[in-house]
């Protein structure tokens, strides 16, 4: 138990350190959310478009 | 060649290849380097634990400046044969790029304020950071900053190749000036200073951050590509005329 809190503590420095860590994880994080997202929105809208598009040629 | 893989159905096609690779890549080198930056390094003789932000600073310092330098040759692509995919791989990189400067500058700052005792100082090498910083988000301001896309792309790269310069100022930095920042200790004339259980990490983070760019450029460029499709669909819609010329 005390050496896991000496891990986290990092010799005083656990603020710093872990804050470090944690901001580049959520950036890193946030992006890959962010590129995942909108991959997903576009390439939807893209195949609704081009299925309503095959409809309507289809109707005609 | 350019041209070659330049094709978006090829280009596609090959990162369709590349990118589950680059996937395992990441995760592996992440894992790795995890336990390396954590568990089996040891702490500095000066600095103690705080080296450990080490593992997470340099290596997104490393891609900052190679995301621009990637986004620099895209531009230039673009501005000397005017290819659309040039100027798709230079926005694809834009936010990847600026996510590691912005990581360069917080980790920095968390790094500074136990050593140095404070967080921010505006020397040669933090500011040129901090300018390289800025110069995505003008890229980002600019490239986006149309309502038709391609007419940002030309002023954008014009951005990118003029603020090229600011690399070499980033590097040379702590040699050109007197900065708080320490000296370089791995891409240097001499070969590495750092003890090799410390570089190890480093180089493995760095693996990490590569793969992890890779594949988020190879997925905005996918986005890109598909955003354009959808945009000219639209056009020819709305204007029926010019779509059957």
């Amino acid at each position: 138990m005390s050496s896991d809190l000496g891990f986290f503590a990092m010799g005083g420095y656990g603020f710093y350190i872990w804050s470090s860590w944690g901001v580049a994880a959520g950036i890193l994080i946030a992006v890959t959310c962010h590129s995942l997202i909108r991959s997903y929105l576009v390439k939807e809208q893209l195949d609704r478009h081009l299925t309503d598009k095959t409809d309507g040629d289809h109707l005609d | 060649m350019f041209d070659y893989l330049a094709n978006p159905t090829r280009f596609r096609a090959i990162t369709a290849v590349i990118f589950p690779v680059a996937v395992a890549v990441t995760v592996a080198a992440l894992l790795y380097g995890l336990y390396l930056a954590f568990f089996a390094s040891p702490a500095d003789y000066q600095q103690g634990e705080t080296v450990r932000i080490m593992y997470i600073h340099v290596p997104a310092a490393w891609m900052a400046l190679l995301a621009y330098l990637a986004m620099a040759v895209a531009a230039i692509f673009y501005l000397v044969w005017r290819h659309p995919l040039a100027d798709i791989g230079a926005r694809a990189m834009a936010v990847p790029g600026a996510s590691f400067a912005l990581i360069t500058l917080l980790t920095g700052s968390f790094w500074g304020r136990p050593m140095w005792g404070t967080w921010w100082v505006w020397d040669a090498r933090l500011t040129s950071m901090l300018i390289l910083f800025f110069l995505y988000l003008g890229y980002i301001a600019l490239a986006d900053g149309f309502e038709r896309p391609e007419r940002g792309s030309k002023p954008a790269s014009l951005l990118l190749v003029v603020g090229v310069i600011n690399l070499p100022i980033i590097k040379f930095s702590v040699d050109w000036w007197n900065t708080l920042h320490q000296g370089s200790s791995v891409l240097r004339f001499g070969g590495p200073s750092i003890d090799p259980a410390m570089l190890l990490p480093l180089l493995v983070m760095a693996l990490a951050m590569l793969g992890w760019f890779i594949c988020v450029s190879i997925l905005r460029m996918n986005t890109l590509l598909a955003q354009r499709r959808l945009n000219v669909l639209e056009i020819r819609e709305q204007s029926p005329q010019r779509g059957k010329v």
